[in-house]
């Protein structure tokens, strides 16, 4: 009797454990970050259903890796949707950040980086609506291209590039208010100015 | 100092240092239960059969169609409506219509309006179900023989419809082609969004119409096709349209057209139709944006 054969090089089965090899880590920080801070466990949970969902229906993933990241961390949003609403998807999930960053190792190389350090940015990032955070998120946390965050909100890519330039000026806005720290207003929409127009993000 | 000013790469630097779940090496025990993981849903899962594959999963995203697409998905379904009124209309020569186009739009009269409004009530229909009563024309031109018509429903996403018609002098008006789309975010004042595309790839028969939203500051956009035509577009009622003999489209096997913004999402394994054209956009204080390139979808 032979030994057992691996699977071919290129079967879907190697290709989704490389897929896994490489995302795994970001997905669970993807979940992590939009989850409560005590829910480790959870977190693991959701990952797993995900990597379930993604494997079952991996005919349907893209081809690139870097889209393939984006896809399964679209299945993992709309997992973590599913298990808070039940059925809802249209709700956005609001991403946690540190109360205060940690500055010992970072440079700050710029006028620029010196103001936004003295700035109290937590309490501007959590004035901002969860729909907000979760489109500054894509790009600042997780490094999505706009097409990737695009696959993972279900937009297209200029409707992406005009909610990301909506959240960053609402931020700008929160921290320029001075009173940042105050607890937030309701959720409000800013129009952007004309300045912005065909701005370049990624 | 304004916090306006404070570049994107500097905020999101700071970002970046109150991140929740900073990059970390995974310890022995995380990783254990990681390698379960996969193992359990490789044993656990199975690969859908064809009958399944063909269901939706609502946890699967799908890249969304961008309204170039909607518009070219569109426009392929009319394109037999094309064929046909173009024979019908236009005598049969095959460039027949080409022969009328001018690369500078001339105005549409009230009577050429409501003619092509006539044409195209039923791709209004198809494109707006019952919001088609809303639907006003936004922005109408003429070169030659055809009428090009815009129109939306006032929303702040609005449904739009695009819509061309043979009108040729003393003749009656066919539709000649039409497509539409919504849920497009209005561009802000000194920017426009990409255009929905209607292409006709007959060979020797190619017809391509672009119509997009353009903000309240754009005052000209003239479209630079891939074989050198320079095409006044009409800005017009919130939107920037025209039309010209040949592609507007091209089949690459690259994941974005040159200087194109993002990457790739989806199913990106070559032959995707990409926008072969770029837009110059004058603004009302003089400035033009050279080269905007559509983004690839």
């Amino acid at each position: 009797m032979s030994p057992p054969q691996p699977p071919p090089a290129d079967s879907a089965e190697q290709r989704f454990r490389a897929l896994y090899a490489d995302v795994h880590a970001d997905v669970l920080r993807f979940v992590w970050r939009r989850s409560a801070a005590e829910a480790v466990s959870s977190a693991e949970d959701v990952v797993a259903d995900a990597f379930l969902a993604a494997w079952r229906r991996f005919d349907d993933a893209p081809r690139r890796l870097d889209a393939q990241r984006a896809w399964v961390f679209g299945i993992a949003r709309n997992c973590l949707l599913t298990t808070r609403r039940g059925s809802g998807r249209r709700e956005a999930l609001a991403v946690r950040v540190n109360d205060a960053a940690d500055d010992s190792g970072a440079l700050t190389t710029t006028p620029h980086d010196e103001l936004v350090a003295g700035l109290d940015l937590a309490a501007a990032w959590r004035r901002l609506a969860p729909a907000e955070q979760e489109v500054l998120a894509l790009t600042v946390f997780e490094d999505l291209t706009s097409a990737q965050a695009a696959l993972v909100l279900g937009t297209t890519p200029t409707g992406y590039r005009l909610r990301l330039m909506r959240a960053r000026r609402a931020l700008r806005g929160h921290l320029s208010d001075g009173d940042a720290a105050e607890p937030a207003p309701a959720p409000r929409r800013v129009s952007p100015p004309a300045t912005d127009a065909l701005e370049a993000t990624r | 100092m304004s916090q306006s000013r404070i570049p994107d790469p500097s905020l999101d630097a700071a970002l970046r240092r109150l991140d929740a779940a900073p990059r970390a090496p995974l310890d022995d025990v995380a990783r254990v239960r990681a390698t379960s993981v996969l193992e359990r849903t490789l044993a656990v899962g199975q690969l859908p059969d064809a009958r399944a594959a063909g269901r939706r999963d609502p946890l699967v995203p799908r890249p969304r169609r961008t309204g170039v697409r909607v518009a070219l998905l569109a426009g392929a379904a009319a394109a037999v409506a094309v064929a046909i009124g173009a024979a019908q209309v236009l005598g049969g020569g095959a460039t027949a219509y080409a022969d009328s186009w001018e690369p500078v739009p001339a105005p549409a009269s009230a009577a050429d309006v409501a003619a092509a409004e006539r044409a195209c009530a039923g791709t209004a229909r198809s494109v707006a179900g019952d919001g088609a009563s809303r639907l006003q024309p936004r922005l109408a031109e003429r070169r030659g023989d055809l009428v090009l018509l815009a129109m939306d429903d006032g929303a702040p996403e609005p449904a739009t419809v695009m819509c061309v018609a043979a009108l040729p002098p003393g003749g009656g008006a066919d539709f000649l082609s039409g497509s539409g789309g919504g849920g497009v975010v209005r561009p802000p004042a000194d920017g426009v969004t990409d255009a929905g595309i209607f292409e006709r790839t007959t060979p020797g028969d190619e017809l391509s119409v672009i119509d997009g939203l353009a903000g309240e500051h754009v005052e000209a956009v003239t479209v630079r096709t891939a074989d050198g035509r320079a095409v006044e577009a009409t800005v017009e009622g919130g939107h920037y349209a025209a039309w010209w003999p040949g592609r507007a489209m091209v089949e690459s096997d690259q994941p974005l057209p040159s200087g194109a913004q993002g990457g790739c999402a989806g199913d990106c394994d070559g032959g995707q139709p990409v926008p072969s054209y770029t837009l110059d956009v004058t603004l009302d204080d003089g400035t033009v944006l050279r080269h905007v390139v559509p983004s690839a979808g």
